[in-house]
């Protein structure tokens, strides 16, 4: 029997629109839900940047490497004002570097490497406190919070007892020697009795901004 | 799913039965529709998890353990530096500063998630043969071919600081050299260090049984007629030079096989400072100066993470030509 035009189909015109709406939801949560997982801004953190990641913390490392070999790294961590209680020059509330940057060679091996990539970094310098049972961090140079997918690398060197801290000119200061109890240094000595004075772990944080 | 099954029940109009099919494949084909999309973000995510995984380089982080290895290397260099620089190098000393080095560093260490270890194992004596104020090379009774070190398995950080570049000799004119004679093969290896029409030679001669073979890096002699060089190093005025390979082809390292001698002749030909630090004790006379101090160390070094054990032997000297 041949079905009449009716209100059949009125009703079908309504079924149609709805079934349309909701595909056109479901494809759109599928989409976001995929967008969710996988993630495409430069800023958010995911398992797709992961190969940025590396690459940035490799980078870092191998700049840390490269600063001990040239013998720039320590003279960073000795670029003290004693009497300044912080860094030569340095402009932040604790004695760190915000927007200015310290005058030493490693501070331009930093900003030659990541600055003209449009990569951000923290460098900070954790030590041991003076009854050997924690660590304290010292901000050096403080770019601001890192994003998600930040990564860090390390290094670690040691401070003796004849090294000294270093003027603004960067060159070594022969009046102060941080063996002494006269020379004043956010750093303490933890091993009075050694020529060890501190370990000191330099931390370098990179992020993409 | 209750409502995807047409319940059982009086059902006379054929309009709402034909409503409630099409309600049925409307939900059927939305579920479908979810189920692939689903299954479409699984396989991209796995694909990225993939990558990320193929990406990661070793998942053990032995290389974390050979840099930390190389880290410690550096931190005991410092301290053995250190110890030598004092008036009485001392071993007893040297292995307390270590002992304190392996508290603070495994403590750092652990926040990553990693216990490194270094045990002082043992030390190597040595001296440093030096002469601190300029002056021409030669022994304190004045002879110019003299010896200076002896039986000699390793030497560190030799360096040569040059005051007056004009005092050198001419390349033909019997110029200032370091000899360094095999005490077994006889084989030797000869820096000679000469100057001419303002052209700075250094130039290395080795012999291997009947051959020999030279070699010779230049530099322009400077305004200020100094220059150093670092011989352990192969630095000839702070550039490298390829010629400058420490004691190429004569005895010596660990093995403690064959050792050389050290000489120097013609040294009334040259100006300036120099020192050497070997690792031999034994005593030369008529030396300008010389300090006894440790010339290397052994310490074991242990890292240890959730799925890696690494544990090896480091021997430290600091400037060492392999080094």
């Amino acid at each position: 029997m041949r079905r009449l035009p009716s209100r059949k189909t009125g009703d079908r015109g309504q079924a149609h629109t709805l079934e349309a709406v909701i595909g056109a939801l479901l494809l759109l949560t599928s989409v976001l839900f995929a967008l969710q997982s996988t993630a495409v801004t430069p800023l958010s953190a995911s398992t797709s940047s992961q190969h940025i990641e590396n690459q940035q913390q490799e980078r870092a490392q191998g700049l840390l490497a490269a600063a001990t070999e040239n013998e720039t790294l320590k003279p960073a961590v000795l670029y003290y004002n004693a009497t300044g209680d912080r860094f030569h020059a340095a402009d932040g509330d604790s004695g760190e570097y915000t927007g200015t940057r310290p005058n030493v060679t490693f501070a331009q091996m930093l900003n030659r490497t990541f600055t003209s990539q449009g990569i951000a970094y923290n460098v900070n310098f954790e030590y041991q406190t003076s009854n050997g049972t924690g660590t304290s961090i010292q901000r050096f140079i403080y770019n601001g919070v890192p994003s998600d997918n930040a990564v860090s690398a390390s290094w670690t060197t040691v401070l003796v007892d004849s090294d000294h801290l270093y003027t603004a000119q960067g060159i070594q200061n022969s009046s102060a020697r941080i063996g002494d109890s006269s020379t004043d240094f956010y750093i303490p000595d933890t091993s009075s009795d050694t020529d060890l004075y501190n370990v000191v772990r330099v931390e370098v944080v990179v992020w993409r901004v | 799913m209750a409502g995807l099954t047409s319940p059982d029940g009086p059902d006379t109009s054929g309009e709402t039965r034909a409503s409630r099919d099409r309600a049925q494949i409307i939900l059927v084909t939305a579920f479908s529709l979810a189920v692939a999309f689903v299954a479409l973000s699984v396989v991209i995510n796995g694909a990225i998890f993939t990558q990320n995984l193929a990406t990661r380089g070793d998942t053990a982080g032995g290389g974390d353990a050979l840099q930390q290895r190389q880290q410690a290397e550096q931190m005991v260099g410092n301290l053995l530096e250190e110890e030598n620089a004092g008036s009485s190098p001392d071993a007893l000393a040297l292995e307390e500063a270590v002992r304190d080095l392996s508290n603070a560093s495994s403590y750092q260490q652990s926040v990553a998630g990693r216990a490194v270890d270094y045990v002082y194992v043992d030390e190597t004596a040595g001296k440093r043969v030096f002469q601190a104020t300029a002056g021409d090379f030669t022994n304190t009774s004045g002879t110019g071919n003299w010896t200076v070190a002896e039986s000699v398995d390793n030497a560190r950080q030799f360096d040569i600081y040059v005051s007056d570049t004009d005092e050198l000799d001419d390349p033909d004119d019997d110029p200032f050299t370091v000899n360094l004679t095999d005490t077994l093969s006889d084989d030797t290896w000869r820096l000679a260090l000469a100057e001419e029409s303002s052209t700075l030679n250094l130039t290395v001669t080795y012999t291997d049984g009947p051959d020999s073979f030279s070699t010779t890096c230049t530099a322009p002699e400077p305004s200020s007629e100094d220059l150093t060089i670092n011989v352990t190093a192969g630095l000839f005025a702070g550039e490298p030079c390829d010629a400058l390979v420490f004691a190429r082809n004569v005895s010596g390292g660990t093995d403690g096989l064959g050792t050389y001698d050290i000489q120097f002749d013609n040294s009334g030909d040259i100006r300036g400072t120099y020192s050497i630090t070997v690792d031999t004790t034994s005593d030369i006379g008529d030396v300008p100066g010389q300090k006894s101090v440790l010339y290397s160390t052994t310490v074991e070094y242990t890292y240890r993470t959730a799925n890696l054990v690494y544990e090896t032997d480091i021997r430290v000297a600091p400037g060492e030509p392999d080094d």
